[in-house]
């Protein structure tokens, strides 16, 4: 199925977590914060949040700078 | 004297009282509010001064560092003159030549975990302008223990990141969003920044301010991340939910399901 990550459309099995999909891609997860559709998803629900076709997901840092 | 608004006031503050939506009591609210901003650099300058600008009644500035040369480009409270002097201090007699009926406090010392709860005296909302993540992680923690309001601003490149959270019984933190410590990817010390960039955060963070404290919007009610690219001057809005897990306010959540 077809996904959005980061604006480029990717194509992935069904019924992937975002956890896998992170792990998938290499994503380092230090600092990192993950939306689908516009809704942060808290870390502690990655693996158990299931990816649906059409997705929209926004991966992101932390930054610090002021 | 804080119920009303003197003649001098309501002439300075014409422009903003004009909107329905502030008008006299919005403006009576900015006066008794107090505000604690934390780190006077980049976005600590233009947000203090959009705010002392605004008619805040009281300005706590904290701020260790002393101004260097390579901090002018973004740090627009400063001048030439003013390198090697304490931001905060310096931070102040400059608002205070621009916005003088604001109350100006000055913290010089760093903030850590022995001083960051004195800081927090009669404060409404606290203004993260900081530049690093272990101050941050601070700020959190402390703006949760006391259910303290906080509009968190950061930039670095031309990325920019706004975060409002009400801190309320069921509002997420900081960590909730940001569950780990990044690597120091992220000081303008290694990295650079844009100064006009780290000049919008901290502006719509003194503007988130001033809604928050005169109840202009939802603020109160709903925690809110904007993420901005300053190359394809791209906004992204996204909605937040509290952590259960949250190593920082999952306790809070905890206790305040028991309570009701």
């Amino acid at each position: 199925m077809r996904i959005k990550l980061n604006n480029q459309t990717v194509q992935i099995d069904p019924r992937l977590t975002l956890q896998i999909l992170l792990r998938e891609y290499h994503v380092p997860e230090t600092g990192l914060a993950a939306a689908i559709n516009n809704r942060v998803i808290p870390h502690s629900s990655w693996s158990s949040t299931v990816l649906s076709e059409h997705d929209e997901i926004t991966l992101f840092q932390a930054i610090a700078g002021g | 004297m804080n119920s009303i608004l003197s003649q001098q006031e309501q002439l300075r503050y014409a422009r903003q009282m004009l909107l329905p939506e502030l008008g006299k009591m919005g403006q009576l609210r900015l006066k008794q509010a107090h505000v604690l901003i934390i780190g006077m650099g980049g976005l600590g300058c233009p947000a203090a001064m959009y705010l002392a600008a605004a008619g805040i009644g009281s300005l706590v500035l904290a701020d260790f560092d002393s101004i260097e040369r390579s901090n002018l480009h973004r740090q627009i409270l400063y001048q030439d003159q003013h390198i090697g002097r304490n931001k905060a201090q310096q931070g102040a007699i400059n608002l205070r030549a621009m916005a003088p009926d604001v109350c100006y406090q000055v913290v010089t010392e760093k903030v850590t975990e022995n001083n960051i709860f004195s800081l927090f005296s009669d404060v409404d909302l606290v203004l993260d302008c900081t530049d690093n993540i272990v101050t941050r992680l601070l700020i959190n923690q402390a703006c949760v223990a006391l259910q303290c309001p906080l509009i968190s601003g950061a930039a670095i490149g031309f990325e920019g990141q706004l975060l409002t959270l009400p801190m309320g019984a069921d509002s997420p933190c900081y960590q909730c969003i940001y569950h780990s410590t990044p690597d120091e990817r992220s000081s303008c010390l290694q990295n650079g920044v844009m100064g006009p960039l780290v000049g919008m955060i901290g502006s719509m963070q003194a503007l988130q301010g001033i809604k928050y404290i005169s109840q202009i919007g939802t603020l109160h009610q709903e925690a809110k991340l904007h993420l901005f690219n300053a190359i394809d001057m791209q906004w992204q809005n996204l909605a937040l939910v509290a952590d259960p897990n949250c190593p920082t306010c999952s306790t809070k959540h905890t206790r305040s399901k028991h309570a009701h």
